[in-house]
């Protein structure tokens, strides 16, 4: 009896002994960093994405690295420089060359083909921006086109149609033209942006059949003639006041308070932005896409940043695990994202877009431009190293032409050494 | 013997009061700046490899347009609002040292705005000064003016820009020259108007060499922040139009964080203090004249 | 000829002065009117023309709405320790380091006091990386530790500069009674300049826990975990890459500026109080 006695309890000794042994080298809990930018609103959103994932992932431990936008890559590169590079972190495209060149991301070719990660659910336009020298070394994040937005009333007001899916240059300005006019403070336009290449420069100069850089992206081509020409036009229409002054454009939201208060007929706008414009109680509106040139129909940017897992990562397949959890197509991200409805879906699943179109808000037809968009009308941007301090250099310049103290040839001309200065670092 | 032991003491005494300060400093500050100096020579794009390049950084900077800009714009800036911010801050601590109503609401109000923090008073002006939707613009249309494009013109960006500056920070000095003044005892008012002295002579004979300790201070500071304003032109114009407002820690910020630069960034930065030092060592130097212990 | 009596002046000069600090009073006030009115309009409001100074319906649940979307409390809490922490060490390690400089004599005084003032030249985002690389080599990254470190370093140097001047200003006879009665530095340090100091220890300590509680890019760099933030890193997170949340960011605002307000006010009192304890002096 009392050798029996023992033998069990030694057995079950033993039992949990292995157990506890076995579960905790199992279920030993790895840490992984994980850094993005957003607002109080969108953090949320990660933090839900989450918490689904510690829910089947219950040995992952993400810890989440929030950062607003406007310093966001200055944290990631000031803990890449110390040596604390996350795990996996979400880097803008504008950024995304200069790093790679630094070689912050691992490539991502092999775990992509061993888990069976289907590429091509994805929009095709969204792709070369997780890419570099052919490798992918990152999933896509936020691709969305930039579109731009226009006010129903004032168009309507005006008398003239609203814009259609294959609207050219010439309709655009023939519009902005018969809408804009007014006195003082009461003054309409029919145009408004701030300047940036990529939400007006480079569709302006792409429907004229120019580029900012050749096919290699190692030439400056913003002086060709066509450009110029455009150029030249865009500067025009500024100082009749067809279109605002873009320098009066730069406080945050300046041209979405103008839109709302029916004094721009149409604006640049990004996804992020069309969720203020829909918080704006009373303001009709609908978005398109970029106008035309002559047989040049993509001149529309579509943007994608990318979220890629560190070199230095310590954890590499937990991190695979979660990136997988997070921006595999189809996957939960994917699906969370959608009913957050802050960005278009980024994979070519239908259900994705029930999710995410609200029907009760302005704009209606957003599913249908923004896949006109992704097939027909859009182009990615030509992102470069240096990419961020050409524009620096670039934008300043170009206000001597909208003030109309140049013309865009000696603007172009003056700076063009120290761009080409800098694309040959 | 004694008188050694004596100054051996004191010496002893010194570093030991000194202590915690070196640590704090040394530390934390000058080894840091040091460090920084080291970059200035190399070529570091943050992530990625250094590789020295000895006086190159330095050698770029005539060249640099912006970094003109930038350097033009700062001395605009700090020879713009040093002087109004001293003044305005000396009139009204001479005000509140009197005797007024209300006294210690008032000096809480002058404070308020040094209070909030750069970023938040940015974005109010930023608010006031807009030309479409701003106050100010409003209520100069009420009295018949045109609106004036405070922060998107190349005439009116800067001086806006200074009157922020002004406007936060004049409590701050303000306090100190407060303290600097409560601190001359009333008995020399009143020798002084026994003997008939107006408000005037006062001033300028009794109270200001009396505070000058803290004059120097404020001016100083003053000067030292100025060149190192950064918060307001960045959030209130980003440097435009163009490049009429962007200062030079903005530019140094820039070079480092958004074109991937770090020694480039470390140079301009070094140049900058150059300038700093020097034109604190020559305001020490005049101090002797007029300050008095 | 006026007579100009010794408390106060000619009823001419009073309104002028009266009139001239209220007038600056308002300007100073002005925005800050701006601000409150914008945290409580609704987001559609702000965004609308034209420009109302009392908002349609005032919204009090911004404010809620604040701590609702954001653990303010928290962050609140956070910067309080850190700001309180940083400023009793600068205020212990700065006024050492100015009874140094101001009452006592050592080789490589002038140098040392020329490199401590040399210190406050270099912006911080210069000194940002190598302070990151340091936090990073002592461990103290995620910490508040991080946070109070290198303010305390740059504060010091500020803070010894500024006693200094005002420890030059008080007369050395005042000690010589302490001396006679056989004390030593610290003593003297203690019993005699720092009581009678109180004025310019508070405008220290009030700058100091100003500098702490508003700095944004320690904070930024230094600090991961959303429990660690503090108040502006909480703020600035609702000004978003694109869509600003103007009405919530001003609510933001005004909640991080009464903790700092109430500390002003309640040293202010302290303050005057130290200037009338200290009686008058001889």
């Amino acid at each position: 009896m009392k050798l029996r006695r023992f033998l069990g309890v030694f057995w079950v000794i033993s039992v949990v002994v292995l157990w506890l042994c076995f579960s905790g080298i199992a279920q030993e809990k790895v840490t992984i960093k994980y850094a993005f930018w957003g607002n109080p609103t969108a953090i949320g959103v990660e933090e839900d994405i989450l918490r689904e994932f510690h829910q089947e992932y219950p040995h992952i431990q993400v810890e989440p690295i929030a950062t607003p936008y406007d310093d966001y890559h200055t944290k990631i590169l000031t803990m890449i420089a110390g040596g604390l590079a996350p795990d996996v972190m979400r880097i803008d495209s504008y950024y995304f060359a200069d790093f790679m060149e630094a070689q912050v991301f691992m490539p991502l070719d092999d775990l992509i083909e061993r888990d069976e990660i289907d590429l091509s659910l994805y929009y095709e336009i969204g792709l070369p921006d997780s890419m570099y020298e052919g490798k992918m070394y990152g999933l896509p994040w936020g691709t969305a086109p930039l579109y731009l937005a226009y006010n129903v009333k004032m168009f309507q007001d005006a008398g003239v149609s609203l814009p259609k899916l294959g609207w050219t240059w010439d309709e655009f300005v023939e519009g902005a033209r018969t809408i804009s006019g007014g006195e003082g403070p009461e003054h309409r336009y029919g145009y408004g942006d701030p300047f940036s290449l990529t939400s007006s420069i480079l569709p302006f100069v792409w429907s004229a059949g120019g580029d900012i850089f050749d096919e290699n992206r190692t030439r400056f081509t913003l002086d060709e003639p066509e450009t110029l020409e455009r150029l030249n036009e865009v500067a025009k229409l500024i100082q009749e006041g067809v279109f605002a002054n873009p320098l009066e454009l730069r406080p945050q939201d300046a041209n979405i308070r103008l839109m709302a208060n029916n004094l721009i007929a149409v604006i640049g706008a990004s996804a992020m932005q069309i969720l203020t414009l829909q918080a704006i109680e009373g303001l009709d509106f609908g978005i398109i896409h970029q106008p035309i040139g002559d047989g040049i129909p993509n001149t529309t940017v579509v943007k994608s940043n990318t979220v890629g897992i560190s070199n230095t990562s310590q954890h590499v397949e937990e991190a695979w695990e979660f990136l997988k959890f997070l921006r595999a197509p189809g996957g939960p991200g994917d699906y969370l994202y959608a009913q957050a409805r802050r960005i278009p879906p980024t994979s070519k699943i239908p259900e994705l877009w029930d999710l995410y179109v609200d029907p009760t808000k302005p704009p209606k037809d957003i599913q249908e431009v923004t896949l006109a968009i992704s097939s027909t009308y859009g182009r990615e941007l030509p992102l470069r190293k240096g990419w961020l301090e050409i524009e620096g250099i670039l934008m300043p310049t170009l206000e001597k032409v909208w003030t109309e103290e140049l013309d865009a040839e000696e603007a172009l001309g003056q700076i063009k050494p120290s761009i080409e200065r800098i694309m040959q670092r | 013997m004694a008188l050694n032991n004596k100054k051996t003491k004191e010496v002893i005494s010194a570093y030991l009061f000194l202590l915690p300060s070196l640590i704090a400093v040394g530390v934390f500050v000058a080894y840091p700046i040091i460090s920084s100096l080291l970059l200035s020579f190399q070529d570091w794009s943050l992530i990625g490899t250094k590789s020295w390049v000895g006086l190159a950084n330095y050698g770029r900077l005539p060249e640099d347009l912006v970094f003109n800009d930038a350097l033009r714009n700062t001395a605009y800036f700090t020879f713009g609002s040093v002087p109004l911010k001293v003044i305005l801050a000396l009139f009204v601590a001479v005000l509140l040292n009197k005797k007024v109503l209300g006294r210690s609401v008032l000096r809480t109000i002058y404070f308020l705005p040094v209070v909030c923090s750069s970023v938040a008073a940015a974005l109010m002006w930023q608010w006031l000064y807009d030309t479409n939707f701003g106050f100010i613009n409003h209520l100069l249309q009420r009295i018949g003016f045109s609106p004036v494009p405070w922060l998107t013109s190349a005439k009116w960006a800067m001086p806006s820009i200074i009157i922020v500056s002004v406007w936060k920070d004049v409590g701050y000095y303000m306090v100190i020259l407060l303290a600097a003044l409560q601190d001359v005892p009333r008995e020399v008012y009143e020798a002084a108007r026994i003997d008939g002295a107006r408000s005037w002579t006062v001033l300028r004979y009794i109270t200001l060499p009396l505070i000058s300790p803290a004059l120097l201070f404020v001016t100083i500071m003053a000067v030292i922040g100025s060149f190192q304003v950064f918060d307001v032109t960045t959030v209130l114009t980003q440097g435009g139009p163009g490049t009429a407002t962007i200062s030079l820690v903005q530019y140094i910020y820039r070079c480092g964080f958004q074109f991937f630069q770090m020694g480039y960034a470390s140079a301009v930065a070094y140049v900058l203090f150059l300038i700093i030092l020097g034109f604190t060592l020559v305001q020490m130097y005049f101090s002797k004249r007029w300050v008095y212990y | 000829m006026q007579i100009k009596r010794l408390e106060g002046e000619t009823i001419g000069t009073q309104i002028a002065t009266h009139g001239a600090l209220i007038l600056g009073a308002l300007l100073m006030l002005g925005p800050f009117l701006v601000v409150i009115s914008t945290s409580l309009k609704s987001y559609s409001e702000v965004m609308l023309q034209p420009f109302t100074i009392i908002p349609q319906e005032v919204m009090w649940s911004n404010y809620l709405e604040v701590f609702k979307i954001s653990p303010f409390g928290l962050y609140i809490w956070n910067t309080i320790k850190t700001s309180f922490i940083c400023t009793i060490g600068v205020l212990v390690t700065s006024s050492m380091a100015a009874y140094a400089f101001a009452r006592l004599k050592f080789p490589g005084k002038d140098i040392l006091f020329v490199t401590y003032l040399a210190t406050m030249m270099v912006p911080g985002q210069v000194t940002l990386v190598p302070v990151f690389i340091l936090m990073r080599e002592l461990g103290l990254i995620d910490t508040h530790a991080a946070l109070i470190l290198p303010l305390w370093g740059s504060s010091t140097a500020f803070g010894t500069f500024l006693l200094r001047q005002f420890f030059l200003t008080i007369p050395n006879d005042l000690e010589e009674a302490a001396i006679i009665d056989g004390c030593g530095y610290l003593g003297r340090f203690v019993r005699i300049i720092l009581p009678l100091s109180k004025p310019a220890l508070t405008t220290l300590g009030i700058f100091t826990l100003l500098n702490v509680w508003n700095n944004y890019l320690y904070p930024l760099v230094f600090i991961n975990s959303s429990d660690k933030r503090t108040l502006t890193l909480g703020i600035t997170l609702f000004r978003g890459d694109i869509d600003v949340q103007w009405n919530l960011l001003m609510a933001g605002t005004i909640i991080s500026i009464l903790p700092m307000l109430g500390a002003f006010l309640i040293a202010q009192q302290y303050f005057v109080e130290g200037i009338t304890l200290t009686g008058i002096k001889g």
